[in-house]
């Protein structure tokens, strides 16, 4: 579903963000990113979704390329950022009208993901509420919401437990699993090894810009527990 | 004191860009806030030049009959009147719930420093406007009337009063209109309708002291000055302390002013916190109804999302939305003083003829003054970078774009053409060329914004005002913009009577090939860029 072969980005400032990266996201995968911070895990994803230009290497989203294809592509996964920006003056539900717009999404789809994703997640009764009045939670609630209204085939999210609450926290995971076990796949960072742990079946870790390791969960973290294999590879060279 | 000096030095720091230029390592952005600088600079020259000479006019016009210090009263007035409308629009935002304000809350500063210290920043901003228009009135009237040194010292001392009482008037009544509005959308929207009555009181006003007919001119004194009065009162005063010298009202003036300051600075420092927490945002209803959800196309979305963000940003509507509502103005002002202008022009050989083929550049050239798509993808701001997540051709968001700045100016132009026609009698030609021009001068200009902003992004804004007001694509916009009108009047106020309907083609083919120019640069270059910015 996503392929990501010999990426390397550089920013105009000279430094050297992420370097020949290789990694492979199967349908079905629910892929956890690891790194500190700086690693580059978020250039990464934001290269991914074609947010970020990149300098070397291909990426490709169920086998198009995102620079020679990037509306194709974009059309088959979703994004959710790490702190979510979302235009204050709309209402919750007029933000997901527009992404269904954006995404083509029909009347009658977008009614029954919409009703379904906002009452998961508590969010239903303040769709007609400003986003300017939502609180951090909310905003990442409804950028949860507006990404999956199309269904998408990869879903990639960045830190996507900051600021939720545990329930929400937990909703989401199990919506990250249902859709996985629709075929779809999804591909995440974070910094909570915990949950990666928990609830990835692939692993990456990436240091300096490139990947140290990667593999199934059970392979990457042996007989050790995640943190160990984490702050193991992480401080030594 | 070392707080508010703290807190005055960290606003001027993010206000000037200051850190960008020295501590940048990207040379785009350096070279940007250079290009900035210059082009600050050159505008400033510019405008200077023409504020002079306007107060020469002035002094020409009036000064003989009223004295000169009717240049001071008026450009006072001026400067009164655009420190109260600069103060309604950012007032109560720079004053209360500021994007900083749970930071500065939180550390060890007491309210009064630091309501004084936004006070201080409102102050010299509005300061900086009034020294703008005062600075040009003082020199005339100096030369003019061979002013002592003490009319000098009197003004630097009346300049730093000046902003005061309008500036703190306008933001007790920006306070309240937040306050009474209640939610974000009534309170934009109530302050967009005010300062639009605001604006055309002044347009009212300025009309009608141009339109003084010179049997009357015998009461020019009077009528000036009453109506200078009429919009701004302590202007007489001003210009009475300074110019007689009178000192009483010198002091009165800067007691009353200064006082005001003290007044309100006390009483917002004391209810601080009861403001805030009148002003912040109201709990959310929670009280949403399953709807019907129509579907709609990319551009639709587009369109009506940016148009939402245009009408919920008064700042934004205010500064480039005036170039539509002075061509409305400017119509009706022609209907209101065609015999006058007709006797004029009927003295000119040829002059009803260059009028008519006037008339479309002129409508134009109000057209080329409203440019909502300059500033369009800077003000996404932070969200610009999910823009580019999106599955759509950045040419259906130009698209969304340009369609908001034709929304303003189509309908501005359909109500101008007629009332201008009631004044000059168009052939079927000259009505052709005087709507076609007009379009492709809006069309020209929102097309052109984009490439601009494109070329010129600027993203890491904490108000609206840093990109509309003080960006470097809208300066660009606004001179480009004239230069481009100047260049397509020239056939027209050039070419021979005989050859005038031919010059008003040539006009709109030049402004054709500009629009396929830009059109093509959006589609080639506008494209790639779209996806280099932001990053």
């Amino acid at each position: 579903m996503l392929q990501i072969k010999h990426l390397s980005k550089i920013y105009r400032n000279g430094k050297k963000a992420v370097d020949d990266l290789n990694l492979h996201v199967l349908p079905g995968d629910i892929y956890g990113f690891i790194g500190h911070n700086g690693a580059g895990k978020t250039t990464t994803l934001r290269a991914c979704v074609g947010i970020l230009t990149f300098d070397e290497g291909e990426i490709l989203i169920d086998g198009h390329s995102i620079q020679d294809e990037p509306v194709l592509c974009k059309g088959k996964m979703a994004f959710i950022p790490d702190n979510p920006e979302i235009y204050p003056f709309l209402t919750g539900i007029q933000y997901l009208t527009l992404i269904s717009d954006i995404y083509g999404v029909n009347s009658q789809d977008r009614q029954i993901r919409i009703e379904e994703y906002a009452t998961r997640l508590e969010l239903f009764p303040n769709l007609g509420d400003l986003v300017s009045s939502y609180s951090h939670g909310m905003k990442q609630k409804l950028a949860i919401i507006a990404a999956l209204t199309h269904e998408p085939k990869l879903l990639l999210l960045d830190e996507p437990f900051v600021g939720l609450d545990p329930k929400a926290a937990f909703t989401v995971k199990t919506i990250m699993q249902e859709l996985c076990n629709r075929g779809s796949s999804v591909f995440f960072s974070t910094h909570v090894l915990e949950v990666a742990e928990k609830l990835c079946n692939k692993i990456a870790i990436i240091r300096g810009g490139s990947l140290v390791v990667s593999g199934s969960t059970q392979e990457v973290r042996g007989n050790s527990s995640l943190e160990e294999v984490f702050l193991e590879l992480i401080d030594h060279d | 004191m070392t707080n508010i000096k703290i807190l005055t030095k960290l606003y001027y720091t993010g206000v000037l860009g200051i850190n960008k230029i020295r501590y940048s390592k990207d040379p785009t952005e350096k070279r940007n806030a250079l290009a900035m600088a210059i082009l600050m600079g050159f505008s400033f020259v510019f405008l200077f030049g023409y504020l002079y000479n306007y107060c020469v006019v002035i002094a020409d016009v009036y000064g003989v009959l009223a004295g000169y210090s009717v240049v001071i009263a008026m450009m006072m007035a001026g400067a009164g009147s655009m420190c109260f409308f600069n103060t309604i629009l950012k007032g109560s935002s720079m004053l209360f719930r500021a994007q900083d304000d749970d930071l500065l809350l939180a550390l060890p500063i007491p309210h009064q420093q630091l309501i004084l210290s936004k006070l201080l920043n409102l102050y010299l901003f509005n300061f900086t406007f009034a020294s703008f228009l005062m600075l040009p009135a003082t020199l005339v009237y100096g030369l003019r009337a061979a002013a002592s040194p003490l009319f000098y010292l009197l003004s630097v001392l009346g300049l730093l009063a000046v902003p005061i009482l309008p500036m703190i008037l306008a933001s007790a009544l920006s306070i309240l209109i937040e306050v009474f509005a209640g939610n974000f959308r009534g309170k934009n929207l109530l302050t967009i309708l005010l300062s639009l009555v605001f604006t055309i009181a002044i347009m009212a006003a300025s009309f009608s002291a141009q339109s003084l007919n010179m049997e009357k001119v015998i009461q020019i004194i009077d009528l000036v000055m009453a109506q200078i009065n009429q919009i701004y009162p302590l202007a007489g005063w001003y210009a009475q302390a300074v110019t007689e010298p009178n000192f009483g009202l010198f002091a009165l003036f800067q007691v009353f002013s200064w006082g005001f300051f003290a007044l309100f600075a006390w009483i917002v420092a004391k209810y601080y916190a009861v403001i805030n927490e009148l002003l912040a945002p109201k709990g959310h209803k929670g009280d949403y109804q399953s709807q019907q959800l129509n579907r709609s196309s990319q551009l639709k979305t587009l369109y009506l999302k940016e148009l939402k963000f245009y009408l919920s940003s008064p700042i934004y509507v205010m500064n480039t939305g005036i170039g539509a509502i002075m061509m409305i103005g400017a119509a009706g002002m022609l209907f209101l003083q065609k015999d006058q202008i007709f006797a004029t022009m009927a003295m000119i050989p040829g002059g009803i003829t260059r009028v008519q083929a006037m008339v479309p550049v002129a409508i134009a050239f109000f057209a080329s003054l409203t440019c909502t798509t300059a500033v369009s993808l800077s003000l996404e701001g932070s969200m610009y970078p999910m823009l580019k997540s999106w599955p759509l051709d950045p040419m259906t968001l130009f698209y969304g774009k340009i369609l908001v700045n034709l929304t303003l100016l189509i309908p501005a132009i359909l109500i101008s053409v007629p009332l201008v026609m009631l004044t000059v009698s168009l052939t079927w030609f000259y009505l052709f060329f005087a709507l076609l021009i007009p379009i492709l001068a809006a069309l020209a200009i929102a097309q052109g914004g984009i490439v601009i902003n494109l070329q010129f992004p600027k993203f890491d804004w904490t108000s609206h005002v840093t990109v509309v007001k003080q960006s470097l694509a809208t300066m660009i916009t606004i001179f480009g913009g004239m230069g481009l009108m100047f260049i397509v009047a020239q056939p027209v106020l050039h070419m021979p009577t005989s050859q005038l309907s031919f010059a008003v083609m040539i006009a709109a083919a030049v402004l054709l090939v500009v629009n396929f120019i830009f059109y093509s640069l959006l589609k080639r270059w506008g494209r790639v860029m779209f996806y280099r910015i932001g990053l």
